[in-house]
Parts: structure tokens; sequence; C-alpha cells
């Protein structure tokens, strides 16, 4: 099973095949765990990495939730595969550029399991809009059948033990993806991060850690793990992510009310820009993007083409873009693939009209 | 390792480690983190001390207020329950 069977095969978050949410993008539960008695991944040789990674491929793969699942062996995929997986969020950039990393792939997407990240294991569940409970459900599942066939580091005081005290205890971070154009174009988006941080959460970019927020989408997640329960954890998480969105919705209306005429322009050079443009980069196919996502969201395109959108945000990243070339591109080649890539897709998209508030 | 092996990398070495380094890295954890007892879910099968049972049981009597005040009534079931369980294991 190869990586482009990966990327190529539909998902959740991809073909927005479940329950979706404006505003939410995805969901996702992330577990940090380890085995006792063997040196944590980042002080362990090569050879206790790879004893570490076929104890727990031989724990993972006869559950029935890894039933077909696609196993990958980092150090065996082309760079550019590699990199693919991180724009997937399937796989982080640690494990990518690490030694003796491997991941397995729940067929359906929603689980992946990292073995040899920072943790031997790092267990995500990943659901399309905002299901935050159902996430965590299914990785309460995994982590009793995984407690059940291995031995985990863990202490009656300090909970599960990770290699970084960050993650220590329940070892789960729990975070939602948030589109918030809205609050980024009225310039509040800083006061809203500032808010959060000072209550215990994180807010990073459409690739986590380090990364910024192309097309104003910024990931919402926990930062402590230690001292609380996870349900506390959660139920903390939950009454951001809806602050959050209700504040996203107010700065729509306000933006929408206020500009008039002025918010159909920009809508509408975003789309001119996608549907015209013979060089794209990166950051401007994003930054446009985000627009027409929100022109979908508020009625001035029909909904059900932020689907094709949030495939154009995912498709038009650069090792998607190479990978679908099939050879490496240099910068001015990659932005004129995404170029005629997104003007093709939206071809047949209708002129964005007056948005529609309800 | 030791805590200068600890501070060049900021990763510890092993599930000992953290026995060996406790009492210098509790105050690193009394800054980032919540507490210093863990209070989430434990392996299948493990069983907690009498006094872990304790403290879990008033933590979860006082997130079982702030379930039913937020109306978080799934949250508020399954912490009734487990308050059970506690006050089961404590007598």
């Amino acid at each position: 099973m190869s990586v482009r069977d990966i990327l190529s095969s539909e998902n959740e978050l991809t073909h927005m095949l479940g329950a979706q949410q404006a505003i939410v993008l995805s969901t996702r539960i992330r577990l940090a765990r380890n085995l006792n008695d063997h040196p944590f991944p980042g002080w362990a040789k090569s050879a206790q990495r790879a004893k570490v990674t076929e104890l727990c491929l031989g724990a993972l793969n006869p559950m029935p939730k890894f039933r077909r699942a696609h196993e990958v062996r980092m150090e065996a995929l082309p760079e550019l595969e590699r990199a693919a997986l991180v724009e997937r969020h399937l796989v982080s950039k640690e494990l990518s550029g690490g030694k003796g990393g491997a991941a397995l792939v729940s067929r359906d997407q929603t689980v992946s399991v990292m073995i040899n990240e920072e943790d031997h294991l790092r267990v995500q569940v990943v659901k399309g809009g905002w299901h935050l409970r159902a996430a965590w459900h299914i990785a309460e599942q995994l982590d009793d059948a995984l407690s059940s066939a291995l031995p985990l580091a863990y202490s009656d005081r300090l909970g599960f033990l990770t290699a970084c005290p960050t993650n220590v205890g329940t070892g789960l971070r729990a975070s939602a993806m948030l589109h918030l154009p809205g609050l980024c174009l009225a310039g509040h988006m800083d006061k809203v991060a500032r808010a959060l941080g000072q209550d215990g959460l994180a807010v990073r970019g459409w690739l986590g850690e380090g990364s910024d927020a192309a097309g104003n989408v910024f990931q919402i997640s926990n930062q402590q793990t230690l001292g609380l329960s996870e349900d506390t954890i959660l139920r903390h998480l939950s009454g951001w992510v809806r602050n959050v969105v209700e504040q996203e919705e107010n700065a729509r209306l306000r933006l929408i009310e206020s500009e008039g005429e002025k918010f159909l322009d920009r809508i509408a050079r975003a789309f001119g820009t996608l549907r015209h443009a013979r060089l794209l980069t990166s950051g401007e196919s994003m930054a446009n993007l985000s627009l027409l996502r929100l022109a979908c969201d508020v009625g001035m395109l029909p909904e059900a083409r932020r689907a094709t959108v949030d495939r154009l945000m995912i498709e038009g990243q650069p090792a998607h873009v190479q990978l679908r070339a099939g050879i490496e591109l240099d910068t001015e080649a990659r932005d004129a693939l995404r170029a005629a890539t997104t003007r093709d897709t939206l071809a047949d998209f209708p002129e964005p009209s007056a948005p529609k508030l309800s | 390792m030791n805590d200068a092996d600890f501070r060049k990398k900021g990763r510890l070495g092993c599930s000992a480690c953290w026995t060996a380094l406790l009492p210098a890295l509790e105050p690193l954890l009394g800054k980032i983190q919540c507490g210093v007892h863990h209070l989430g879910r434990s392996p299948s099968g493990v069983t907690y001390s009498p006094e872990q049972a304790k403290m879990r049981l008033d933590a979860a009597r006082r997130e079982m207020v702030e379930a039913v005040q937020s109306e978080d009534y799934e949250s508020a079931a399954r912490l009734r329950d487990l308050i059970r369980n506690l006050e089961g294991q404590i007598a």
C-alpha cells in the first residue's frame, strides 16, 4: 500500500464525507504513550527503536480498527511522500525527519498511530467537523486495547510517562482546527489568541507547532496535561471552541453589514485571482481560498462548493502539487501547476453573489 | 541520565528517569502543568492506592459540580458512576 493510495483515497477530511461545520474544520485527539523498560526514542539507539517499532506494530496490527490499515516506514519513503503525509496531518514533521519512525493509518484515515516520534506511541484520532466526544471515545477504546496489549510507562502519581514534561499525565492533546477569516479581517485574532493563551490553550497555525496561520486556519489545543482529568480538558476546550465560533459568526455578520459592497469586492477579487492567475504561490492561494470558503459559508457561493475549496487548500500544498506532477518542481513550476489546477477546478464555479444573511 | 542530560535535550530518557529526576523536575511541573498529581485515566487493570483514590474522589466531586453547572450531563453521569466506584474502593 503506497502513500499515493493514502492520498488519493476519499476520507472525511478531504471529501467531506462526515457531517461538517462551516467554522470547525476538524477535531483531533492525540494521546502520547510509551513502553515501560525501553528508552524513549530521543535517547534510544537504532536497534532499540527498531525493537519498539516491531513490538508496537505487533500489538496494533491485529486490532479491528487497523484492519487493512496503511503501514508506512518513514525511512523507506521518498522525501516528497513524507512531506505530503505531513501536509495531510497524518504524521508530524518530527516523525517524518526522525530516525526509525513508522506510522499505521487506519483504512478510513480517522485513526493514525505514529511510532518513535517524540514518544514511542502517538495515537491520533481525527474527525471532520466538531466531534470532540466521538473522537475521544475512539481514542479511549484504542488506549484500553493498547494498555492490554503492551506494558505502558505509567506511574500512580504522574500518570502516563512521556519524553517531555509538557505531555506527562494524561498525554492528551485535544484540538480543533478553526477557519477564522472574520476575526482575522476584523483584526481581532491577536486579542482572541491572547485570551486563549491566558486560559491555558495554545493557538497554532495550519500545520501545528511553529507554522503560520495560512488561510486563516488556526489550531486550538489544551496546553496542560497533568493535574486535570480528560473530562476537564475536553470540557475546557469545548467551552472555548463554542465561544470562538460565536465570536467568528459575529465578526462575519459585522463585516458584511459594515463593509457592504466592499465585502463583495473582496470576495470577487479573490475569486478573480484564483480563476485567472497563471502563477499562484501557496500563501496567495491559501489566503484567497480562505475568502472563497467564507463566501460558501455566507451564501455568496453555493454551500456545496465548500468541499471543493477545502480540497484545493489541501492539494495546493507544495508536496501535494509535486506529487501530482510526479516529479520535483522548482518554485515557479509549482506555482504554475497550482494555478492551472485551481483554474480548472474553479472553471464551473458561479460568480459570487451578494451575501445571504440568516 | 542525570539532570544535565535532561537540560541538554529537554527530553527524558526512559520511564525510570522520571523516578530519578522527579525532585529536580517538580518545580518545572508546578510551573507548566496544573498540578503534580495525575487525575486522568489509567491503563486497564491498574488499581489506585487509597491515597490516590481519595485524591481522585475529591477531584471527581469538584468536576461533577462544574459539569452540572455547564449543563454537560453526559460527563455528569459518567462522574456520578466514577464517584460511586471510588467511594466503594475507599470503603
